[in-house]
């Protein structure tokens, strides 16, 4: 028997309808997919790097901006597009950010935008779904995969304002973005972490 | 009182000694280096951590010893350098001390965050997250204190040549143990 695309969707409803309310996000009228729009001053974008195997070092970008089209109940329609200004860098060590700035890492002067544009991918879950797509860096497109999460819903004390935080990873290679420099010092994976505190209500 | 020092004592005076004297290069190599030197870089601080937090344990082994063994008695110095050479000593002790704690602190509290791994085998624990208002108060610290116990330690050894040459025999006391 033939299932139409609503038939199809109503176990996942159903399911999501059980769980949001564990979760503290209460099940939201159909297509209450809402966009998000948040920068720096709302969010934090992160990366970090091994060096020999053993120690980490963590920086920042303190300025993009992010668009997420999601819809709690149903985050396996969810979309993103974010754009990070690579030139914004900013590292505790003194002289990291000029060195990440620089032709041989994210070479700002003449790459000075990473972009990424994500959709859900299928199977996700309320608490934990992927966002798949091209992520265009240096002049390189490559596939990347961002495993976002959403926690409880909370109140935020100061404005009173109902705020879901929302968290999402992933990792580069970053000599397929042909950053090559310093191999025997830094790993090839950096990990990628943004987290924001979307406003719902 | 026992009449000179024990081989540990002496082996473990001049291991510190040489300890000290190498961070402290290593320490003034690390900062100069440029970043494009990252691996050096960060071998050098790696190493210089490592070291600095053997000196800790080499300390209470060294106090330890001293309480076991007593020191032999002083060479006849007058009473206002014998006062001095204790006050010394005890300086040189506490700054012995102070110089790795601060560092390991600092490490912690700085805030680029780096692990600190003995060795790059075993990791140690920091006791607080990176925090740049404690960072700008214990850098400094174990900064100065690190200089305070080079030029302690530069002080006390020309006084030990010193007191050689007068033909005391504070150093070969320490050097040959009788």
């Amino acid at each position: 028997m033939m299932m139409t695309p609503n038939q199809l969707l109503m176990p996942r409803r159903a399911l999501a309808g059980a769980v949001l309310p564990l979760l503290g996000l209460a099940p939201l009228p159909a297509r209450a997919a809402r966009v998000f729009r948040f920068d720096q001053s709302q969010g934090r974008l992160e990366f970090s790097a091994r060096h020999l195997m053993v120690l980490t070092s963590t920086g920042q970008f303190s300025r993009f901006s992010c668009e997420l089209i999601l819809d709690p109940e149903r985050p396996e329609t969810a979309r993103v597009a974010v754009q990070v200004e690579t030139g914004s860098i900013t590292h505790a060590y003194p002289g990291a950010a000029d060195l990440l700035r620089s032709a041989a890492y994210f070479d700002a002067e003449r790459w000075p935008l990473a972009r990424f544009s994500g959709n859900a991918a299928p199977g996700g879950r309320v608490e934990a779904f992927d966002l798949a797509g091209p992520l265009e860096m240096r002049g390189v497109r490559q596939p990347f995969t961002l495993q976002a999460k959403l926690a409880r819903r909370r109140r935020d004390a100061a404005t009173g304002a109902e705020i879901v935080d929302c968290t999402a990873r992933g990792e580069i290679s970053r000599t397929a973005f042909g950053m090559v420099a310093d191999m025997a010092a830094t790993g090839d994976r950096v990990q990628l972490a943004v987290s924001v505190s979307l406003v719902i209500g | 009182m026992q009449a000179a020092w024990s081989a540990a004592q002496r082996r473990l005076h001049w291991a510190m000694a040489a300890l000290v004297l190498v961070n402290f290069l290593l320490a003034l190599v690390m900062v100069a280096l440029p970043l494009s030197a990252l691996l050096a870089k960060i071998l050098t601080y790696q190493l210089h951590k490592s070291l600095g937090l053997l000196l800790i344990p080499l300390w209470a082994w060294r106090l330890w010893l001293l309480g076991q063994h007593g020191r032999p008695a002083q060479p006849a110095l007058p009473p206002w350098q014998q006062g001095a050479a204790r006050l010394g000593q005890g300086a040189l002790y506490a700054l012995l001390i102070a110089v790795p704690v601060l560092g390991f602190l600092s490490a912690a509290a700085a805030p680029i965050g780096v692990e600190t791994v003995l060795f790059l085998i075993l990791p140690i624990p920091h006791p607080f997250p990176p925090d740049q208002a404690l960072y700008d108060v214990l850098r400094p610290l174990h900064q100065g204190a690190a200089w305070g116990l080079v030029l302690l330690a530069l002080g006390h050894g020309a006084l030990a040549i010193h007191h050689h040459r007068r033909g005391l025999p504070i150093l070969r006391l320490m050097w040959r143990g009788h």
